[in-house]
């Protein structure tokens, strides 16, 4: 791909030549939609406190490195292929299963554009012990470039699996823009962990479509960002379905970051809980904005929702705008936010065992988000995030060698 | 249950009791609105120069202004050139001294909603500044009141006989372009209240308005403003109902409070105006715009609304914790019934160092009702250890109405603390088991649990309000289990 530079607007095509009929007509209507409304603003609801101005404006050369790549071979029963290859080979197994053509701005910009992307298979009836694991390598050129990395993972029914996704990266001049469409059958089940690690710019959205009995678990660690803006959607389709979202963000310097999620219940006797912790210091901002929607009909809904953040400093800022959206009675649904700073009293019990001040507040600190890791089941990767949390901590070290 | 919901239906089919039109005849402006029409009404009321420059500098705003449509409520487009603008009662012109004057007829409407003014002067205690559309006609205990130096009139008045005071006040917490709705009040606003309690004084008895709005295709924009000085305080009350109508009514009222150091305002809203029929035809259109300031040290104010009328209901009484140590306290209760729609919540801005908020909301949808808590925190940079604590729970009562909760919080200071929390669920079939076990009736169970949901709130009311609300939210509800 060697393009000019050009900013994120233009690089949309006047038409759309190539690949199966069903894609074109996607692809065609995601340009409508972003010829239509343009970038975000601060005016649009959604953006409100994440201004994407930057990115207006910067011409990015496309830079996509190659589809990514499983970490170890694909387990038996995992099928994982080059969405390029099936696009041109087999594009009727894909119709209908990459959309969000008409949805928010970033993800309509990836399917416009994405040219390459992985299938990740997984056929009915297999349990996957090992996790998969995806690394999103970005492209190593240093002048401004955008990445479309588009993921499809199908769990086939009864089918069991882990996703572990990293999103590593040094230079901040890089976008990337991921799409990630899970597609959940009966009584699948996956376990998805998302790691920001990319210090620079990121866009990114995760929409699992569950059907009857099936579960969704994310967690998602966000470790800074200059500019990083994560949508998850979990639609709850079929009866009994159930998702957990739990996520954990640091911000420090001047890192901005922005977690939505929405939980669409749709059909009877549904679960979702959703934990999001944050910690804001620097200068930092942190935002989180979390929907539960019941829709007419989803009777015996429950539903719960929590953010809680810890402000460090007076420079840093944080937002939050939890909210219920519910159209039918027989639910109970409860959410709850909190901000605030350490509590004096667990300092204070932890000063009275002698522990110095500057480890209580890490160890405090560090207990914060400690339940948002602990969620992650697959040991190693969990270790990997325990140190790279309290890599981020003010006097984070010194919990390592106390515990 | 399809059995046990016939009579259930039938109640919630019931009438609107304060649904009747008292023949009296009307002054108008012509309908549409304009620079004239705005001239108008400021002669009509003999103003001074400055405020109708006020009002013109506020038309000017608004019509650079579009109408906000982010709230969650659906309705026809306003025509706002369709709207009359001005409506006095004829009798304006030899306006009556005391009740013996007030044109009989007046009396009889009043008698009919249950607030005889006569017996309330004697009975409750509270002075009653009536608002018959848009000018006063009756106002009692004036001289009692004068006697601490509190000024309890309509606007007009206010304007007429202490124009430094309005002119000092006035928009100062409201600004002229706050919004598209508190912009248009500004220009056109008919009459209202004019509250002052001057410092150190604790006004003897609680203030009541009684709003009524009367004259079809007249939208009603009030204008209130109380200002409180160093150390004192005030409770005010306000309540309202409106006759039976077909047409949508629109009422765009701007209430501006202000706290000076160690003062308390207490605002009491219980709002009944009408909310249409079952098929969402006819019913107010409620876009108010409520704002306290808390201007001095220590200084408290605190809302207390209980909001079960109206065809759309659009409003959030707020607080700007500006004094240190300030307290702001917004308790609320909101019922949505038949094709009601209310987005409803308020705002807390802390600036002050120690300022303290509580939100307390319980939303109750049946029906269609559409209900929606919209609120928002902020916690600005300067305000060391602020502190606020936010709930709201909605209770469901059939599964074609809906709840929803859109708080939002900013926080940008470390040393504040801030709480949200929320629930949603229907009314508890055991606990209604129990009730009926207990040999109550189905309506009565139900008005046992809402009144106990809403409890918390509803203990905040001053008394002659508490009893009224309890019953309204009992008639608006009963039996609405189905």
């Amino acid at each position: 791909m060697t393009q000019q530079p050009q900013t994120l607007l233009d690089s949309i095509p006047a038409s759309f030549d190539t690949g199966p009929q069903w894609l074109r007509s996607v692809r065609k209507s995601a340009a409508e939609v972003l010829r239509e409304r343009g970038l975000p603003d601060k005016k649009t609801e959604e953006w409100r406190f994440t201004s994407v101005r930057p990115l207006v404006a910067t011409e990015f050369a496309r830079a996509d490195a190659e589809a990514p790549k499983l970490v170890s071979p694909a387990p038996k029963g995992v099928t994982v292929r080059s969405l390029r290859q099936v696009l041109e080979q087999e594009p009727a197994r894909l119709e209908g299963r990459l959309a969000l053509g008409e949805s928010e701005h970033f993800a309509a910009l990836n399917t416009a554009l994405f040219t390459e992307g992985l299938w990740i298979h997984v056929a009915a009836g297999v349990v996957v012990e090992e996790p998969l694991q995806l690394i999103h390598e970005p492209p190593k050129t240093t002048e401004p470039g955008v990445s479309y990395p588009r993921v499809l993972v199908t769990v086939e029914s009864g089918s069991e699996a882990t996703l572990i996704e990293t999103y590593p990266g040094e230079n901040p001049g890089q976008l990337t823009n991921s799409v990630v469409e899970v597609e959940l059958g009966r009584n699948a089940k996956l376990n998805h962990v998302r790691i920001h690690e990319n210090p620079g710019l990121q866009v990114g959205r995760v929409e699992a479509r569950q059907e009857a009995d099936s579960s969704y678990r994310s967690v998602v660690l966000t470790l800074g960002g200059a500019l990083l803006r994560f949508d998850v959607r979990a639609l709850l389709q079929g009866q009994g379905a159930e998702c957990r979202l739990d996520g954990a963000y640091l911000v420090d310097g001047n890192d901005h970051v922005d977690h939505h999620t929405v939980v669409e219940h749709q059909a009877p006797r549904c679960q979702s809980d959703q934990t999001y912790r944050g910690i804001a210091s620097g200068r930092g901002t942190a935002v989180f904005d979390g929907v539960v929607f019941v829709h007419r009909g989803a009777q015996k809904t429950e539903a719960h929702q929590e953010n809680r953040n810890l402000l460090l400093s007076d420079t840093a800022t944080v937002h939050t705008k939890p909210h219920l959206e519910i159209d039918t009675d027989d639910v109970i649904c409860s959410h709850g936010a909190t901000v605030g700073s350490l509590d004096e009293s667990q300092l204070f019990y932890l000063r009275t065992r002698g522990i110095p001040e500057e480890l209580a507040r890490a160890m405090l600190t560090y207990a914060f988000i400690e339940e948002v890791v602990d969620r992650v089941s697959h040991e190693p990767t969990r270790d990997r995030l325990r140190e790279a949390v309290l890599a981020r901590i003010p006097a984070g070290e010194a919990v390592r060698g106390a515990s | 249950m399809s059995t046990a919901t016939e009579p259930i239906d039938e109640i919630l089919k019931r009438g609107y009791d304060a649904g009747f039109v008292t023949d009296i005849e009307q002054e108008y402006a012509p309908p549409g609105l304009n620079e004239q029409i705005v001239a108008f009404i400021s002669e009509k009321k003999n103003e001074p120069e400055w405020l109708l420059a006020w009002r013109l500098k506020a038309y000017r705003h608004w019509l650079k202004m579009t109408e906000p449509r982010w709230a969650k409520v659906s309705y026809p487009e306003i025509d706002y050139q369709d709207i009359c603008y001005y409506a006095a009662p004829k009798s304006k012109d030899d306006a009556p001294k005391s009740l013996d004057e007030v044109d009989p007829e007046l009396l009889a409407t009043y008698e009919k909603l249950g607030i005889p003014l006569h017996e309330r002067e004697i009975l409750a205690g509270v002075a009653v500044d009536a608002v018959f559309d848009s000018v006063s006609v009756a106002t009692t205990f004036r001289a009692k009141l004068a006697e601490v130096g509190v000024i309890f009139m309509s606007f007009s008045e206010a304007v007429q006989e202490h124009p430094e005071l309005v002119k000092k006040y006035l928009g100062s917490v409201v600004p002229i372009a706050d919004n598209f709705f508190s912009a248009l009040n500004s220009a056109v606003f008919s009459d209202g209240s004019f509250v002052y309690i001057p410092k150190g004084v604790r006004c003897p008895m609680e203030l009541s308005t009684y709003f009524r709005i009367n004259a079809a295709k007249t939208g009603q924009f009030e204008r209130t403003l109380i200002v409180a000085e160093e150390g004192s305080y005030v409770s005010y009350l306000e309540g309202c109902t409106a006759p039976m109508r077909d047409e949508n009514q629109l009422h765009a009222a701007v209430v501006e409070l202000v706290a000076h150091k160690d003062a308390q305002i207490k605002y009491s809203t219980v709002q009944n105006w009408y909310p249409g029929d079952e098929n969402g035809k006819g019913g107010i259109f409620n876009f108010v715009t409520k704002r306290g300031l808390c201007e001095g040290e220590r200084s408290k104010i605190s809302w207390t609304q209980v909001e079960t009328g109206s065809a759309i209901t659009w409003k959030y009484p707020s607080c700007i914790l500006k004094g240190d140590n300030s307290i702001g306290e917004f308790y609320s209760v909101a019922l949505s019934n038949h094709r009601q729609q209310a987005d409803t919540g308020t705002k807390m801005i802390h600036l002050g160092k120690n300022t303290r908020s509580t939100i307390i909301s319980k939303g109750i949808s049946a029906g269609h009702g559409q209900q929606t808590y919209r609120g928002g925190v902020k916690i600005m940079r300067g305000a060391t250890n602020a502190r606020n604590y936010t709930q709201c729970d909605s209770l469901l009562i059939g599964d074609k109405c809906g709840a929803h909760t859109v708080p939002y919080v900013d926080v940008r200071n470390s040393t504040s603390q801030l709480e949200h929390e929320a629930t949603t669920s229907r009314i508890g079939e055991d606990q209604l088991f129990y009730c009926r076990q207990r040999g109550l009736s189905e309506e009565d169970a139900v008005s046992l649990i809402v009144n106990g949901f809403a409890k918390q709130v509803l203990k905040e009311l001053p008394m002659e309000f508490a009893v009224e609300a309890q019953k309204l939210l009992g008639v608006s509800l009963e039996g609405a289990v189905g």
